[in-house]
């Protein structure tokens, strides 16, 4: 048994819940409203003017849909609406997927400007560059 | 022990991991449509689309949203493609775009090829209409910006006909002699200007958006527009008011930009829709259309058009899209491409459509 898939048992064995995780120089504070706008790509820029790049977990998968449910305060399909909206209409780029935690946590750690989200049973402090929401605001 | 296992799986994934970062959505579906005065509506009833996007680096994106819908035109499958450098000014942030585009009029003039985020599976023609599609297609330059809830977006180039050759002229710039159909072509006069802009403002409950451009079909012909569209949400319902202004003009007539006359296109359309749940939508509409101008002098039924309409959306599964639709109408002002005008009634007549989609 690989790894990784070592780690999808373990996410699945405790209750999903995530943590936000970002790269960006400035302290930010991220209400519910505004992690909607950056995960639905309508704000595409942090407030320095950098562009913002949003990592996910498979945008189907029961990691995402409990994300989208917590964190986003909406329903799957009306996520999925205003994230096509925003992408098909060519005024935004899609979100990159990533598979696991550990893929995410690499991406935003050297991704400037990024960010993602994590499971909150995984232990991150301390990673270079990567700071944590851990309550929905 | 936990810190231990992430670095192991790092060095796996890491192995894994694609060099470029990307997005990759798209669809599938048929779409059905009937009508009492026509039969042979369905023209295009079939819809596929694709959409990559990827940050090349930390300023330079691309995006491409490839699209077929059958019927003759396959040289539209490029819905849009760009290339993208961001970039900020005193905190305000910048983006420069160069490629094909599909120039955003309207509330959904960006909306029309994904079924999940359509007004319709029958747009509101008077504001989407099928001929004013040199008015959403191009290539050329554009500058986006956005403040808060503000986005102004600019954009100039051509507009794009519908000629495979000359599509793959304007996209590739490849000389018509190099692709050895220099003898079909006729270049002269194809490629009209085009120059589009919009102001969006967006919170919780609203969208305003107000456009405007100018575009020239050819040598002769010229058009430009001026569009507004405002969106109100609350709790389940979502109500849409637009309108759009056209003023044709030739270089005869010689009618300057803002030089708005009572001869204009006149387009107005109403919205209501009603979430019942995560899986279904009911939506209704009303639009309506009349053609002015000195440009066009047909009979009463070609110079109008009004159209009310009651539709569906169910979501099926997470991936499988269905609406059906209804729709009373008059006139044809709008429905030129599919309508013959000479031999049929539009006083009154009604459409039906259905359309299945899967997404992946």
């Amino acid at each position: 048994m690989c790894l990784t898939t070592l780690i999808v048992l373990m996410l699945v064995a405790l209750k999903v819940s995530s943590n936000i995780i970002y790269n960006h120089n400035e302290h930010e504070v991220l209400d519910t409203h505004q992690l909607g706008e950056i995960f639905t790509r309508r704000q595409k820029y942090w407030e320095d003017g950098s562009k913002i790049t949003v990592f996910i977990k498979p945008i189907n998968s029961v990691e995402h849909k409990f994300f989208v449910f917590n964190w986003l305060r909406m329903t799957h399909n009306a996520y999925k609406t205003k994230l096509e909206r925003e992408t098909y209409s060519g005024n935004s780029i899609g979100l990159i997927e990533v598979k696991s935690d550990v893929d995410m946590l690499i991406r935003v750690a050297n991704t400037q400007d990024s960010i993602g989200y994590i499971d909150n049973k995984l232990l991150i402090r301390g990673v270079k560059n990567v700071k944590i929401i851990t309550d929905p605001q | 022990m936990l810190r231990l296992l992430l670095i192991l799986s790092s060095l796996i994934i890491a192995k894994e991991a694609i060099a470029l970062d990307y997005s990759l959505s798209g669809f599938v579906g048929y779409n059905h449509v009937q009508s009492t005065v026509h039969s042979n509506l369905d023209d295009n009833p079939y819809d596929f689309g694709l959409l990559f996007s990827s940050d090349l680096n930390e300023n330079i994106s691309a995006s491409v949203h490839l699209k077929y819908t059958g019927g003759e035109h396959v040289e539209d499958i490029l819905a849009f493609g760009f290339l993208s450098y961001h970039t900020d000014l005193f905190k305000l942030p910048i983006e420069l775009q160069v490629g094909k585009f599909r120039y955003d009029n309207g509330l959904h003039g960006g909306d029309l090829t994904n079924p999940r985020v359509r007004p319709g599976i029958i747009v509101p023609q008077s504001i989407y209409w099928d001929s004013l599609r040199y008015m959403r297609d191009g290539y050329g330059f554009r500058m986006m910006t956005q403040y808060k809830n503000f986005e102004l977006s600019t954009s100039i180039g051509k507009s794009v006909s519908h000629n495979r050759e000359q599509e793959i002229f304007a996209w590739l710039n490849v000389p018509a002699n190099y692709l050895s159909f220099n003898n079909e072509l006729d270049m002269e006069g194809k490629f009209g200007n085009v120059f589009n802009s919009f102001l969006k403002y967006t919170d919780d409950n609203n969208v305003v958006k107000l456009g405007y451009g100018f575009v020239d079909f050819n040598e002769y012909i010229a058009a430009e527009y001026i569009s507004f569209g405002y969106q109100f949400s609350f709790t389940d319902w979502t109500i849409e008011a637009e309108t759009l202004l056209i003023n044709p003009t030739t270089k005869h007539t010689n009618t300057s930009f803002f030089n708005f006359s009572s001869d204009l296109n006149k387009g107005y359309s109403l919205s209501l829709s009603y979430t019942v749940n995560d899986n279904v939508k009911i939506y209704s509409n009303y639009n309506t259309y009349e053609r002015k101008g000195e440009l066009v002098q047909f009979d009463h039924n070609w110079n109008r058009y009004n159209d009310t309409s009651i539709g569906v959306m169910y979501n099926i599964t997470d991936s499988i899209l269905f609406r059906t639709e209804l729709h009373r109408s008059e006139g044809s002002s709008v429905l030129t491409d599919k309508y013959p005008q000479s031999d049929n009634n539009y006083d009154n007549y009604y459409m039906g459509a259905f359309g299945i989609t899967y997404f992946f």
